[in-house]
């Protein structure tokens, strides 16, 4: 059980030339961990993350999470795959402008069958009081709140965060990734973070480094620290 | 050089919204220039048919030949012609009424073949002569005197070929005309002499009273009152405006949806634009480039459109010239028709979208540079609806609304001139429909009707006796009108009021064509010339009929007679159920009511097809609008659906909340189309009818409406299905690269 990769592969091809993006990756990841996703850019790491959480499909490999086998998933499974097991967190502005808060958490809980009461994810995240504010009113930081609220109003067993303090300064990074700790202690949802900031790994179970769509390096921490003691 | 690779990649790129654009423009000049040449040339054919072979200013019957022509149009400076007419069977249903070859008024004009010289040739109607197979050369008896067809002929007093002049649908299978030499008519009896008159209008009264000191006028018809001479113009005003207002509307579409490409392009491409005005462009090269967008559109557009109006307008103007068997004399193409539909699409696009793309170049480079504003904002209906009593989907798609306010609008406009488009088919038939099968059925109740040329006064054998004659309205722009006397008994006609009241002949009775005409209601007193005797008197209006056919007055025969100093019970009409036989030297006019009831079905079985193809043209613009506006639709919130896939809707899901609700404005579009619809085709066939004596009441059938919205239906399922691809194919990449909507 827990998150389990074989072999996989992901070659793009544009103008006639092919491209490894992932190249054999093996890995395995516990429920309940958080594990942080080092790299240069372009190494490969969202291309990982897109394909753990359905949204690309691998050449060859197995990517199975649970009961999922993601690997081998039609579109319409897929759909539903990222709709039980996964929230998704991404760098920036990917709130819907012409909803309020509440309403944008609301997309998502709309879709499943037992969604977490959305007034109480507000008020989780910090936003209490602000649930009918448009997001052109809220900070950056107030604003991937949000996301990350939206992300586990449907209690996902996984959590895929892209980069979600890339544009943040450090104080208010150090504010979600409290938050995310939080949704990691309190529902035991595995999550998995990419990032550039070297210092986040300090807060992981797993680190996971790639180069060049392949694994450089896994290692698993002994000390675990919280966000709020990481030292930038 | 580069920005023009530009243009035409991101044209190429959009190729369905873009085509669509131009596939619109190029219908918009197509119809444009093919209806309004065709209209212009038949008219100006029409006009110097008539001057060039003298078209008559007034026909009339007198009791006794007028025996002094010459001295008459000395003394009154007008041309008086004699004009002898005789109708010939052949067959039960068919008659031919032959015409002599005139020297100066209603000269005839050859068409085809070889103008008459011997008594025994003949000249046909272009429109009889197709109905009956009837060819040059051929020969055909008639009343057992032998004719060679030598050739097809119009002439001016029979361009609509109206067996009556108070007729209103020519029958080509039953009737037409044919020119012989006078000398033919040496050998036979029966023939009808009446004058045909060229006059100015100043001696008209003068010369009416001369002749009726020694003679009696018993008929007098005005040019503008023969529908005859008058009818084919107003028809082809009708299609001229039509060709000059209904592309206008497709047009006035088609600026507002490239208005919105390059609105969206324009703000796709603030970057661009920043990056290109710090690179050193200048401003009027950057708005000349948007410009360009919309100048491609507008002139590839009207000139392939005006090219193919072009190729259009030949078989028009042959349908039309064989219908109203006009000799087509000149075919021109109306430079400042061509010129008009080459620049109006461009008239219409370039300053419009010149502003467009200043006004959003006011911004700062800086500005644009940095993406422009975040089209984040939210106005103040948005803000203000914040309801947590409806369900999800119905808050977000009211949301949607909100945010599109403007396309939506544009949509239901969209389908409100798709919807007249298609209607206007629908009510022309339904409406010509009620006229005939329904009004005038249930008006004329009778199946014959015999007009003598004499007033008689002794009693008929059988039939229900009446008098009827052409009267002026005095102060109604001289608006003449046709007062029928019946007796109160009568049955022959049966009119109702517009309540469905059934009125009684014991009043004086307006129909509706007349009563809207000259704007008269219950109680109003009009004041009454008779033309033919220069008498004058008063009637006041006890009841308005709903009949539409004539402009006509209907009161009791008595009063009739004496207000007009005819003999008591004297009559000049009998209506009969049955054929009676009365020697044909005693009338005037015979009509049969089947067949007139027959002619218009005839008639209107080719308009079938005009309805069909009307409605076909109108689905495709429907479709092409409804297409442009959802594909817009999608593109525009490219970012909300890729963020909804990601987060798990599926495709359908998605297309319930964000597209779907675009269906309540297809329907409202529809909803409005109707009175729309309704109103205009009054107005429009209000002016068509104006000089004409009848009017024509707006009808449509539930089916049709029904048929209607299925088709506009239609129209937004096909739409939909040619988006789904595009909304398939937006990538769940867009939701996480993108950083800006
Ligand atoms: N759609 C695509 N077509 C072709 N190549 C692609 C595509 N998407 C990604 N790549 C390539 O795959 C490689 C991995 O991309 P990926 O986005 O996973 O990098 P990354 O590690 O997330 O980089 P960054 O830290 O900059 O986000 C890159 O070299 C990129 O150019
Ligand atoms: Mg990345």
């Amino acid at each position: 059980m827990g998150l389990s990769i074989q072999k996989v592969n992901k070659i793009y091809q544009s103008g006639g030339t092919e491209f490894h993006a992932l190249n054999d990756i093996n890995l395995e990841i516990e429920i309940g961990e958080i594990c942080v996703i080092l790299g240069p850019s372009g190494s490969g790491k969202s291309t990982l993350l897109n394909a753990i959480g359905g949204i690309d499909q691998v050449e060859s490999g197995s990517i199975a999470i649970n009961d999922w086998n993601v690997s081998s998933l039609k579109n319409k499974q897929l759909v539903t795959f990222r709709r039980e097991m996964v929230g998704f967190v991404f760098q920036m502005h990917n709130l819907i402008p012409n909803l309020t808060v509440y309403e944008n958490i609301e997309l998502a809980a709309n879709i499943s069958e037992a969604p977490l009461k959305i007034d109480e994810m507000i008020k989780a995240v910090g936003l209490e009081g602000m649930a009918d504010r448009f997001p052109r009113e809220l900070s950056g930081g107030q604003q991937q709140r949000v996301s990350i609220a939206r992300a586990i109003v449907r209690k996902p067993k996984l959590l895929l965060c892209d980069e979600p303090t890339g544009s943040l300064d450090s104080n208010t990074s150090k504010e979600i990734l409290t938050l995310i700790k939080q949704v990691n202690r309190n529902y035991n949802t595995t999550i998995l973070i990419i990032t550039h900031n070297q210092a986040i790994s300090q807060m992981a179970d797993r680190v996971i480094k790639l180069k060049d769509g392949r694994i450089d390096s896994v290692s698993v921490n002994d000390t675990v620290y919280e966000p709020e003691r990481i030292e930038w | 050089m580069t920005l023009w690779k530009k243009l035409f990649r991101t044209m190429l790129e959009k190729k369905g919204q873009y085509g669509s654009a131009l596939l619109l423009v190029i219908i918009s000049s197509m119809i444009f220039y093919s209806f309004t040449t065709t209209g212009a040339n038949l008219i100006d054919n029409l006009d110097q048919f008539f001057q060039e072979n003298n078209v008559e200013d007034a026909q009339l019957t007198v009791s006794k030949p007028i025996q002094d022509i010459q001295s008459l149009e000395d003394k009154f400076d007008v041309k008086i012609e004699e004009r002898y007419s005789k109708d010939v069977s052949l067959d039960d249903n068919t008659t031919i009424r032959l015409l002599d070859a005139t020297e100066s008024i209603n000269q005839y004009a050859l068409i085809e073949g070889a103008r008459l010289e011997k008594k025994n040739e003949l000249l046909i109607s272009p429109s009889f002569a197709k109905e009956h197979n009837m060819s040059i050369g051929d020969s055909i008896t008639l009343e057992g005197k032998s004719f060679t067809i030598v050739g097809k002929m119009a002439i001016p007093d029979y361009v609509y070929p109206l067996k009556s002049v108070s007729g209103f649908i020519t029958q080509p299978e039953n009737f037409g005309a044919a020119v012989v030499n006078e000398s033919a008519f040496e050998d036979w009896s029966g023939a009808q002499l009446y004058y045909s008159i060229m006059l100015n209008k100043q001696n008209q009264l003068a010369l009416k009273s001369y002749i009726n000191q020694s003679n009696e006028i018993i008929q007098w018809t005005n040019k503008h009152d023969n529908n005859r001479i008058t009818f084919i113009r107003g028809d082809i005003q009708g299609i001229k405006q039509a060709g000059e207002t209904l592309p206008i509307g497709l047009l006035a579409i088609t600026i507002v949806i490239v208005m919105i490409f390059l609105w969206r392009l324009l703000k796709k491409e603030y970057v661009q634009i920043g990056t290109l005005y710090a690179i050193g462009y200048k401003k009027a090269e950057i708005i000349c480039h948007y410009v360009s967008y919309s100048i491609i559109i507008a002139a590839l557009g009207s000139t392939v459109g005006t090219i193919l109006g072009w190729f259009l307008m030949q078989p028009l103007l042959d349908m039309f010239s064989v219908f109203y068997s006009l000799p087509v004399l000149t075919i021109k193409p109306y430079f400042i028709y061509v010129l008009a539909s080459l620049s109006l699409p461009i008239i219409f696009f370039v300053p419009l979208t010149y502003f467009l793309v200043k006004r959003v170049l006011r911004t700062p480079p800086v500005v644009l540079m940095k993406g422009g504003e975040l089209k984040t904002k939210v106005n103040i209906l948005e803000r203000k609806f914040n309801s947590k009593r409806f369900s999800f989907s119905t808050r977000f798609k009211v949301r949607e609304v909100l945010r599109s306010i403007p396309r939506v609008t544009f949509l239901t406009i969209g389908v409100m001139f798709a919807t007249l488009l298609i209607l206007i088919g629908f009510v022309t038939n339904d409406s010509f429909n009620y006229l005939v099968n329904d009004n005038y059925q249930k008006v004329n109740q009778y199946n014959y009707e015999y007009l003598f040329n004499q007033i008689r006064t002794t009693e008929p054998e059988s039939g229900q006796i009446a008098a009827s004659a052409s009267f002026e309205i005095e102060n109604k722009d001289n608006q003449t009108v046709v007062i029928t006397g019946l007796k109160p008994d009568n049955t022959a006609i049966q009119l109702s009021d517009l309540a469905g009241n059934s009125l009684s002949f014991d009043s004086v009775i307006v129909n509706k064509a007349l009563a809207d005409k000259i704007d008269i209601k219950q109680g109003d007193s009009l004041t009454i010339h008779n033309q033919l005797n220069n008498k004058t008197f008063t009637i006041k209006i006890d009841h308005i009929a709903n009949s539409f056919l004539g402009d006509t007055i209907y009161m009791p025969l008595e009063r009739y007679n004496q207000l007009n100093g005819y003999p008591e019970e004297s009559y000049t009409k009998i209506y009969s159920k049955q054929k009676l036989n009365i020697e044909s030297n005693l009338l005037l006019a015979t009509t049969n009511t089947d067949s007139v009831i027959k002619a218009y079905n005839q008639l209107v079985k080719p308009l079938k097809y005009m309805v069909g193809g009307i409605a076909l043209g109108a689905s495709v613009i429907a479709v092409i609008i409804i297409y442009i506006l959802i594909s817009l639709l999608i593109d525009e919130n490219s970012f909300k659906i890729s963020l909804m896939k990601v987060i798990g809707y599926p495709d359908n899901s998605i297309r319930k909340l964000i597209i779907d609700f675009n269906l309540w404005f297809v329907l409202l579009g529809f909803l409005v189309g109707i009175p729309v619809t309704l109103s205009s085709m009054s107005a429009f066939l209000a002016s068509i009818t104006a000089k004409m004596n009848f009017s024509i009441p707006i009808k449509v059938e539930w089916i049709n409406i029904i048929v209607s919205l299925v088709i506009i239906l239609i129209a937004y399922f096909v739409s939909i299905l040619l988006n789904q691809r595009k909304l398939k194919k937006i990538s769940m990449h867009e939701a996480i690269n993108r950083s800006t909507e």
